[in-house]
């Protein structure tokens, strides 16, 4: 256990603080919404979906029947149905552990492992989502709770999740050499432009195109990145 | 606030425990694939340059669909696309990750909470 946690640690570290202070943000957000204490901490334990959660609570504060809450959720997470391509070619052996590698893929989760320049082995990435994990809940306790005793709104916590995302794409686009993903990212949000959808639908509309772009980039213009192994 | 006749209870439970499963099948999506998709050639490009790509669409997702509903403000996009990149150029600098988030949400506060106080309730619209 230790030998597996002591590696994912410093790995896991700048995604954990990014949750506990968004968590806490969460934890806020909810209790000021008059969710009390407890219940941001359920949907934080069973959920674990970090922008979905907000927008529950949006959502149940406005009086939206809990179906309309089901397809906003589901649209917004539309996006991970990418997630786990590459992880296929090094998922764990165990149930457990593929069970457990499948619920603690959020975006940042994923991000971070897929910015590591060797690939880390299963007991290490599943420590590293649980790690994230346990940071999200542990923030989202606090916030609460400060959230029942204290009126205060910090809202700049949230900023945090967004300086990460521009960390990890600053680190993607080093590790790789390739402005493919600048090239791919910017074509593939012109789809979605002239359509009126959600956040959710708008990335899995535009994650497609991104797939096809970088479809077409591979058979059109074949690299040394073609030849080498696919992990 | 929520609503006196408000939702919580067993049911918003089951809810969120269905939401969960929901959630856990779009997550493993790729996990129930057949073998055959993961011996495609253009896999290896897609694990590479997909994520990168993924992450700059969160940015460009939100803005364009925080366009689509009128809430778009360009001068708060600015002013933190603006504190994103001197946090970036921090993180190239000294390469500390934890220092780098810190100062950009030091940043931020100190921007959109004293600067710009007055405008606060706009400063997250465009978040991803």
């Amino acid at each position: 256990m230790l030998s597996t946690l002591r590696p994912a640690l410093p790995i896991a570290a700048p995604v954990m603080v990014g949750y506990f202070t968004v968590g806490a943000t969460f934890g806020l957000t909810a209790t000021q919404a008059g969710f009390g204490w407890l219940w941001p901490v359920v949907i934080s334990l069973i959920q674990f979906a970090g922008a979905a959660q907000f927008m529950i609570v949006a959502m149940v504060a406005q009086g939206a029947a809990l179906t309309e809450i089901a397809l906003v959720v589901f649209l917004l997470n539309l996006r991970h149905v990418f997630y786990g391509l590459p992880f296929l070619n090094n998922r764990p052996r165990s149930l457990v552990g593929r069970i457990l590698m499948i619920f603690w893929l959020t975006d940042e989760t994923y991000s971070l492992l897929t910015t590591r320049t060797q690939t880390d082995p299963p007991p290490v990435q599943i420590a590293v989502g649980g790690l994230n994990y346990f940071s999200w809940a542990a923030g989202t306790l606090l916030g609460s709770i400060i959230g029942q005793l204290l009126p205060l709104q910090i809202d700049s916590f949230a900023f945090a999740l967004s300086a990460l995302f521009a960390i990890l794409l600053t680190e993607q686009i080093r590790a790789h050499r390739s402005v493919v993903p600048l090239v791919a990212g910017g074509l593939a949000v012109l789809v979605i432009v002239p359509l009126e959808v959600s956040f959710g639908i708008g990335m899995f509309i535009s994650g497609l195109a991104a797939i096809a772009v970088i479809t077409l980039w591979h058979v059109l213009r074949p690299t040394p990145l073609n030849k080498g192994n696919s992990s | 606030m929520i609503p006196d006749e408000g939702p919580l209870g067993w049911g918003f439970l089951a809810f969120l425990l269905i939401g969960a499963a929901g959630v856990f099948v779009q997550r493993g999506a790729p996990y129930f694939l057949p073998r055959a998709v993961m011996d495609w050639p253009v896999l290896g490009t897609l694990n590479r340059l997909l994520p990168g790509t993924l992450i700059l669409l969160f940015f460009l997702v939100s803005w364009v669909t925080q366009a689509q509903a009128g809430v778009f403000k360009a001068w708060v996009l600015g002013v933190e696309i603006a504190i994103l990149l001197v946090s970036v150029g921090i993180h190239l600098l000294l390469r500390q990750v934890l220092l780098t988030i810190a100062t950009a949400v030091a940043l931020h506060y100190v921007v959109f909470h004293h600067a710009v106080g007055w405008f606060l309730e706009t400063a997250f619209s465009w978040s991803p």
